[in-house]
């Protein structure tokens, strides 16, 4: 069961598995943030012998790299139709390839990764994903989520954060929860609401000087 | 100057209580060394070679004598009574401790101020002209729209993990003062020929190792554009963005590699979809931001040629008055009045480093003479941006009372320097007693006037820090087998014709550097022509005779080309 944050800071559990790559030394330059050019040069954003190596449990909900859907795609195509595929987006990978490998509409979830929390690719991945690709199904936050950055990433359009299984007590997840609030009335539009403050609300005019 | 309301106030607030549970985790080890320090870093605080150093910001260089006297306070009570400015208008404690830190922010927020975004890989605290909104030469006060821009990137969400820092510089003058074409993104704003305000948008500018100046992306963005068309760039700048590699993580990096056309085409797609978006700009909107920067009460001039006979027959009687007037004054939009430059450059004192008591002292002086307003430049110093002419003897006795009144603005003790070795822990070199060395040589009031204005520009390592690329002369540290070493560069310039400086050769011990300065000056004064400045001395001769006469080499009949012309 993975432990989870929903929004307004519920905790809750789910019953899919996050498949990950195996720990590998197989350099992935693509991952290393080279998306702009990889995407002139067609390299491959997880090449073949990594996801060979991947076991795919045989049954049960699982959630599997973007890189083994579109690779063995045939295989899986039964299971995702069962809704006991979903699919994760690399940081490196673009919500434009996503979208044109997985069939948004009835997708079960989308889960971005966070290779590591100072990695913000996967912010704009989901803000594009809910603005421009008009997804609407539920939108994970896997990897290095970590409680400092939950709020950011609520704002950004995921609705489930999955912290590293163990990073976390119970009761430092509730302390998270309860001061999502913090900010109540941040300056600028973001997908959860798109209208910067000045439009929210009515800011007071500055008293003319005389 | 922009006045705080509820939500600005509820933000700062909430941001200090979020620091401060950081904190108390951090210490508590609830938190590791590794997810702390983008925290801190955010919140501007570092961890440096002696102790932290937290970073106030000081957005686009404004802030007002209370402001000020907050400042002095808190470097009383939590550091050594001192701070530092520097290159980039925000003010630095040097040692703070952590555990304090909360509480200084508190303090800060309760005065208006925050330290957020000053440091990290996220869009910076952002840089303006410092006359901006004086400027005689000003077309559109670039102030509302800094302002508004601060709203927007504080604690953007998308934006709040990038591969590196993110830095922008406004400016809404013909002369640039802000250094536009060497940061991440610059806007210099103008006025069209019906009158509209249009955007010019340079980007891909930056210093350090991979010195760059910015490509312009839009000649003539609308102003109701401007969020939308920086979030597209940071949107592709966020998502394409090197991470591999600290030094080509840069949005200069993407651009050098896409190309300018490219990345253009990238950033123009992107907008093309948040084009005219709910963050597009309202005409109501900026008046709102607008009327905070209205100009003070003014009083009316009266006959400014006949206050200037009288500073002038005070000028000529005291020469240390006319040489403040020369150096310091500066002109200023609204007739009757100018701008003075305090300066922070005096011999013996680490360039942008000031006393609390001088802060105390300056925000009298603001009070007295410049309607409670104080402005930092990115050359370390600061500026009274509204003092009636005939105010201007008063104002220089009390500043000079007060050691603030050096008349040297804009000549070669006016040297910009980071604080290096001594404090910053990436550090090859100790920039400052180089600084103080270079102070103590040119003190000497004469020969300082005859060099003219020359911009020294001193870096402890190649993150320059001090700008030293953009220096006429820039001298940068590096590191050679653990030794202290310096290279020198000549004909870097800031302004609308920017140039980065072309190294002259070898780097040499730190001791040889000021005879090799020295070398340089007599070579410009050897050459220049009736009123030339060094820098057009420079660009007339080019580099090879400065070359010739530092390393000894034979000028070949002086004619020897340089590698990259130096002609303006
Ligand atoms: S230039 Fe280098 S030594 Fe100087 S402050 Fe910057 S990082 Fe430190």
């Amino acid at each position: 069961m993975l432990e989870v944050i929903r929004v307004e800071g519920r905790i809750g559990e789910e019953d899919w598995t996050i498949v990950p790559y195996p720990a590998s030394n197989a350099p992935r330059p693509r991952a290393a943030g080279k998306a702009g050019l990889a995407r002139n040069t067609g390299e491959a954003a997880a090449p073949p012998e990594l996801l060979a190596g991947l076991a795919v449990p045989a049954a049960g909900k699982i959630i599997v790299p973007l890189a083994l859907w579109q690779a063995r795609r045939d295989g899986l195509q039964q299971r995702f139709d069962a809704g006991e595929i979903a699919v994760w987006l690399d940081a490196c990978e673009e919500v434009e390839v996503l979208a044109a490998a997985v069939d948004l509409a009835a997708a079960p979830l989308l889960a971005l990764d966070f290779p590591k929390a100072t990695d913000g690719r996967a912010y704009s991945s989901a803000a594009l994903l809910r603005e421009r690709l008009h997804y609407r199904g539920p939108l994970w936050a896997i990897g290095d989520v970590q409680r400092d950055y939950f709020a950011f990433m609520f704002r950004c359009g995921f609705d489930t954060l999955v912290p590293r299984a163990g990073r976390y007590t119970r009761a430092q997840l509730e302390e998270a929860a309860a001061n999502l609030g913090l900010f109540a009335h941040p300056y600028q539009g973001a997908v959860d609401d798109p209208l910067p403050l000045w439009r929210r609300v009515r800011r007071p005019q500055q008293e003319v000087r005389t | 100057m922009y006045r705080y309301d509820a939500y600005d106030q509820a933000l700062v607030d909430a941001r200090v209580a979020q620091f401060r549970d950081q904190t108390r985790r951090y210490l508590a080890g609830e938190l590791t060394e590794e997810e702390f320090r983008p925290l801190r870093l955010q919140n501007g605080l570092y961890v440096q070679r002696h102790a932290p150093m937290l970073r106030i910001a000081i957005p686009y260089g404004l802030l007002s004598s209370p402001q000020l006297r907050v400042l002095a306070r808190i470097a009383r009570r939590y550091d050594k009574s001192y701070g530092h400015f520097s290159t980039r208008q925000n003010l630095q404690l040097n040692w703070p401790r952590i555990a304090d830190v909360p509480d200084i922010l508190a303090e800060l927020a309760k005065a208006g101020m925050h330290a957020i975004q000053t440091s990290g890989s996220c869009i910076r605290s952002i840089t303006a002209d410092h006359l901006a909104g004086i400027a005689a030469d000003e077309e559109v006060d670039p102030r509302p729209f800094a302002e508004i821009l601060r709203q927007w990137s504080s604690l953007h969400p998308e934006f709040s993990q990038l591969p590196r820092k993110f830095k922008f510089a406004v400016s809404g003058a013909r002369q640039d003062r802000a250094a536009l074409r060497v940061h991440d993104v610059g806007l210099a704003f103008y006025k069209d020929g019906d009158g509209e305000v249009k955007v010019r948008v340079l980007a891909g500018g930056g210093l350090g190792r991979t010195p760059a100046l910015a490509v312009t992306l839009h000649d003539a963005l609308p102003w109701r554009q401007l969020l939308n068309y920086c979030e597209a760039i940071l949107r592709v700048y966020n998502r394409y963005g090197r991470r591999d590699n600290l030094y080509k993580a840069r949005i200069k990096i993407l651009a050098q590699s896409l190309g300018a056309q490219k990345l253009r085409e990238q950033v123009d797609a992107e907008w093309a979809h948040l084009r005219d978006g709910p963050s597009t700009l309202t005409e109501a909107e900026l008046a709102r931001i607008g009327a905070f920067f209205a100009p003070p009460p003014y009083e009316a001039a009266g006959d400014e040629s006949a206050a200037l006979d009288r500073l002038r027959a005070l000028q000529a009687e005291d020469a240390e008055f006319a040489a403040w007037m020369a150096r310091c004054v500066h002109p200023h939009k609204q007739p009757g009045y100018r701008a003075a430059t305090l300066s922070l450059k005096r011999t013996g004192r680490a360039p942008g480093d000031v006393t609390s008591n001088e802060m105390d002292a300056i925000a009298d002086l603001a009070e007295r003479y410049s309607f409670g307003l104080i402005r930092s430049t990115h050359t370390q110093n600061l500026i009274l941006g509204d003092v009636r002419l005939d105010a201007l003897p008063d104002l220089w006795r009390d500043a000079r009372a007060s050691g603030l009144a050096t008349p040297n603005t804009g000549l070669l003790t006016d040297l910009i320097c980071c604080p290096g070795g001594d404090f910053c822990g990436l550090a090859n070199a100790r920039s400052l007693p180089l600084a103080q060395a270079m102070q103590e040589r040119f003190a000497d009031r004469g020969r300082l006037f005859d060099l003219g204005e020359i911009e020294l520009n001193i870096s402890g390592c190649i993150n320059s820090c001090s700008h030293h690329h953009l220096g006429h002369i820039g001298i940068l540290g590096v590191d050679k087998d653990g030794a202290e070493w310096y290279q020198v560069s000549l004909g870097g310039a800031q302004g609308v014709d920017a140039k980065l400086g072309e190294i002259i050769g070898r780097a040499v011990p730190a001791e040889e550097i000021p005879a090799i300065v020295d070398k340089i000056l007599a070579v410009y004064l050897d050459a220049r022509q009736l009123g030339e400045r060094f820098i057009d001395t420079l660009r007339r001769i080019g580099i090879e005779p400065f070359r010739g006469r530092v390393y000894g080499i034979k000028e070949k009949d002086g004619k020897k080309e340089s590698r990259e012309p130096q002609h303006a």
